[in-house]
């Protein structure tokens, strides 16, 4: 899997291992890459990342993040507390992702 | 399966078996430390020196890039003064404790650091005088977890499989099968290496949450840190059950339920920085 130059990695790149800094996993094979995380690698002076082939990429949809969220609330599904929470979790996430 | 884990079983092991020496030789006694008036920075020193690994470790992060200080660092006296208190118990734990959690179960080491991060924040919020703490605690809430995949690893691995067929989320499997959960599980451990109280029952209580227990406040953020770590961490594994809230958690530290969504808001665009804490 490519090696590149962290400057070289876009958001939406998927980490092909860990990154490591100081003997601690900064983020897990997997990660998908977002500008955020991005910026962190920077911060830690990352210099170098394995990715994921890029013709593998795959986004995930809003809606497919939903049902993860729904199945994973779906123990405390009944109490309208945890409804509430999940709903301002969907809401919120649908802003953040129209902001970016 | 079904069967209890009982304290004195937990206490044979943690004699009989050194996997966490360090923890207590070095962990507890800095944690501890904390609470003790009139403690200098020399007597944190004296007690990392012991320890050449731990020595190492903490002048090559303060030497790192990450902090990106003038000049080189050279004593460890030094370095706590540069890094301060909080980072050096991270860095402590780090090593002694969390390196274990980090090689054997990442999600929770991962999980572990969010809930610490938003234990900090709503620490903040709830006008604490020492948010720090409190980030200590959320980064050991789950150690109870750590200890089961230790001392039980068969017995773990088919309460995993429990939890995932029967959709429940770890702590309830736990009771179900165990008798006890892993807050209570890394309660005792805590204990065991004696460290502070307000630390002990805040881990023990963390899913048991009691508005009249001495250190009410303290279990509060925790408990809320740790299901909000579950409720944001919405690419998480879908056999991965988001636990309840108690809403008088929530009460304890004068939140309302309609402050649910600007925590939530304030959590979800958190940068979970997992060295800085």
């Amino acid at each position: 899997m490519p090696m590149i130059k962290l400057e070289s990695a876009v958001h939406g790149d998927i980490l092909d291992t860990d990154v490591v800094v100081n003997e601690v996993v900064i983020f897990e094979a997997g990660t998908l890459l977002t500008t955020q995380r991005l910026d962190i690698l920077k911060t830690l002076g990352v210099q170098t990342i394995s990715i994921a082939d890029r013709s593998e990429r795959r986004d995930v949809s809003l809606a497919d993040i939903y049902d993860t969220i729904d199945r994973r609330f779906s123990y405390v599904n009944a109490l309208p507390l945890m409804a509430g929470i999940k709903m301002h979790v969907k809401d919120i996430l649908a802003n953040l992702e129209a902001e970016n | 399966m079904r069967g209890t884990i009982d304290r004195e079983m937990v206490k044979r092991l943690l004699v009989s078996r050194k996997n966490f020496e360090k923890v207590r030789t070095i962990a507890a006694p800095i944690l501890a430390m904390e609470n003790r008036p009139n403690t200098s920075i020399r007597d944190l020193a004296a007690i990392i020196e012991t320890d050449r690994e731990l020595s190492n470790r903490i002048l090559k992060i303060t030497n790192s890039g990450f902090y990106s200080f003038r000049q080189k660092i050279e004593s460890v006296p030094h370095a706590i003064a540069l890094l301060g208190w909080n980072a050096i118990k991270m860095i402590t734990l780090g090593s002694s404790l969390l390196t274990r959690m980090s090689a054997t179960d990442r999600r929770l080491f991962n999980h572990s650091m969010r809930t610490a991060q938003i234990a900090r924040f709503l620490a903040t919020e709830a006008n604490f005088y020492k948010v720090e703490e409190i980030a200590v605690v959320g980064l050991l809430h789950d150690f109870g977890k750590v200890i089961f995949e230790l001392f039980f690893p068969e017995k773990y691995a088919r309460l995993r499989q429990y939890a995932v067929d029967h959709g429940l989320p770890s702590h309830v499997a736990e009771r179900e099968l165990f008798g006890i959960d892993h807050g209570e599980l890394g309660g005792w451990t805590l204990e065991e290496w004696e460290l502070p109280e307000n630390i002990t029952d805040s881990v023990t209580l963390h899913h048991a949450f009691d508005r009249n227990t001495y250190h009410a406040r303290k279990t509060a953020v925790i408990h809320v840190a740790d299901v909000f770590a579950f409720a944001t961490d919405y690419r998480g594994p879908v056999w991965e059950k988001v636990p309840e809230l108690a809403l008088e958690a929530l009460e304890v530290l004068r939140f309302s339920e309609s402050d649910l969504r600007d925590l939530l808001i304030a959590i979800m665009k958190m940068r979970f920085d997992p060295i800085i804490m």
